[in-house]
């Protein structure tokens, strides 16, 4: 069974083929991340008008890239929410010319839930439930626990900004440039993790992320350090801050689920250091931790064809008249 | 020759099929709904005329000016179907269709077009009448949109300036006599693109904000 996955919830288009949900036959990205770069953030806009000019040839690209035709295609699943409405339509647009005029099935993607799919997906398994799956990206900070593909019970959000967020904040105010993650994983790696106190947002407080406070502390260090400040040692002492804040809500919920499993997913889930706070919890927890590889963190269509094939029985009757939706949350029903 | 068209550039979407002899339009009460209704507002026009997809020969869009998520959706789809199908796509732009509207009427002559667009600015375009040939879009403050003698706003009533609505004949008229940009495979195809406020509105301000 051949999966066509379409993204375009941001500011990456991306189409993948995958067979019988769980081996990548293509997967190709067109990253607007140097066009949006200089605004310091996705300018929604922006992002659409280039979505538009690269999805044809990004199609035909992924197609040729695993040797297949248009008619192999079995179904067409497209990330239908959450994420910039305008984007979102582009690659819906496209997914239901593409499903109306070969007569396949389309399968509408919460691009949220895929990104736990891509930790299964990365080590070419089918999702095994029930699973804690820990979303963090620069929209969502999101703690579940999975019983099936589209079953999720949320045991703790943020109250404010995602950990992506508050990267990106803090790279714009430290001027190290956009996106934050990376910037500030590249400079804090020879930091000092210990120089600067910085607070555990919410620890002892059971099911909830909140990082606006973070961000507020790390600006008055910034006020007060003045020209002494370290910038390696201050992302090292931030990155750790977010990573220990991670780790105690992660050990309570793998305690209290007895999950077995721990799927982490997101952009943020890029990040070295939170990486390796996982790995301990999960060891010291005996949970098995399943990262996905870079590529499949980030935004991409091959978790979106994996979903859809894991999902394809959960999808509407009347798929073709499916909406694309800014919010959308996991397990919950399709927009019309 | 047989057509489907697809305007996406307002609230409403308008639609249009037809052949030589004959054309059926229907418009359809959208709203923000256009791109989860696409699929049934194509089968609905298609059924009207009596027609399957496969019986087309020509694939034509309007690309504006006008609601710019309403025009990429439709972009979109038929870009995708265009190049699914070997069929050719035309794009056709408001100013073209409200030209060959105002040529229909006998209007002969120089004559300038104006369209609103983004909050205070406007789209302006020359011709000679009866060619449908136009200048390249500028972008003009919308309070200097009446200042000239014979001044037509499309969809647009303000002072000094004769409102236009583009009719179905003249789309008609338009598309059968081939004048219009049309694609032909995927090269061409992604030169079928909405008609935008270039640089964008985003991009402009941060380029006065720096």
């Amino acid at each position: 069974m051949i999966t066509l996955g379409i993204e375009s919830s941001c500011d990456d288009t991306s189409v993948a083929l995958v067979k019988d949900g769980v081996e990548v036959l293509s997967s190709l990205v067109s990253s607007q991340i140097e066009i949006h770069r200089r605004f310091g953030g996705v300018v929604p806009e922006v992002a659409s008008r280039k979505h538009l000019e690269a999805i044809l040839p990004l199609l035909n690209e992924a197609m040729e890239a695993a040797g297949l035709g248009f008619s192999a295609i079995d179904q067409i699943a497209v990330t239908a929410g959450p994420g910039l409405l305008g984007p979102l339509l582009i690659g819906l647009s496209t997914a239901k010319a593409l499903a109306w005029q070969l007569n396949v099935p389309l399968i509408p993607v919460n691009h949220i839930e895929a990104h736990l799919t891509a930790s299964f997906l990365a080590v070419g398994r089918c999702p095994e439930y029930p699973f804690l799956g820990l979303i963090v990206s620069g929209g969502h900070s999101n703690l579940v626990y999975v019983t099936g593909p589209r079953e999720f019970r949320c045991l703790a959000q943020t109250l404010d900004d995602a950990p992506g967020e508050l990267f990106d904040k803090v790279a714009r105010h430290l001027n190290l440039g956009y996106p934050g993650g990376p910037v500030i994983q590249k400079s804090g790696e020879n930091g000092n993790r210990t120089r600067y106190r910085l607070p555990r947002p919410m620890a002892g407080k059971g099911y909830v992320f909140s990082f606006s406070g973070l961000k507020t502390a790390v600006m008055r260090i910034v006020e007060q350090e003045g020209e002494s400040l370290d910038m390696a040692d201050l992302c090292a002492s931030l990155q750790f801050a977010v990573a220990e804040t991670f780790e105690e809500k992660v050990e309570m919920a793998l305690k209290e689920t007895g999950a077995k499993r721990l799927a982490m997913a997101g952009g943020v889930a890029a990040n070295q250091v939170l990486r390796k706070h996982m790995q301990k919890v999960a060891d010291r927890n005996h949970a098995e931790l399943l990262l996905p590889g870079i590529h499949l963190c980030t935004d991409n269509a091959a978790m979106i064809a994996a979903h859809g094939f894991f999902t394809a029985k959960e999808a509407p009757a009347k798929s073709l008249e499916v909406n694309a939706v800014a919010n959308w949350d996991m397990g919950g029903p399709h927009n019309f | 020759m047989k057509y489907l068209f697809i305007d996406a550039s307002e609230n409403s979407t308008y639609t249009q099929v037809g052949n030589e002899k004959e054309f059926k339009q229907k418009t359809f009460a959208t709203d923000r709904n256009f791109a989860a209704k696409i699929t049934c507002i194509c089968d609905e026009i298609l059924q009207t005329a009596g027609l399957a997809f496969k019986d087309l020969d020509l694939l034509a869009v309007c690309t504006g000016p006008g609601s710019l998520t309403g025009l990429r959706v439709a972009g979109a789809f038929l870009r995708t179907s265009a190049m699914l199908t070997g069929k050719p796509l035309a794009g056709i732009n408001l100013f073209e269709w409200s030209l060959q509207t105002l040529a229909n009427q006998g209007k002969t002559g120089p004559v300038r077009l104006v369209m609103p667009t983004l909050i205070d600015k406007a789209f302006e375009v020359r011709a000679e009448l009866p060619s449908v040939a136009h200048s390249q879009p500028e972008l003009i403050e919308r309070s200097e949109t009446g200042k000239e003698a014979d001044t037509y706003g499309i969809r647009f009533n303000s002072a000094g300036i004769i409102e236009l609505t583009p009719d179905p004949i003249a789309l008609h008229q338009l598309i059968i006599s081939g004048k219009p940009a049309t694609a032909n495979g995927l090269q061409e195809i992604l030169n079928i693109l909405p008609m935008y406020v270039i640089p964008s509105q985003a991009e402009r301000k941060f380029k006065e904000a720096t």
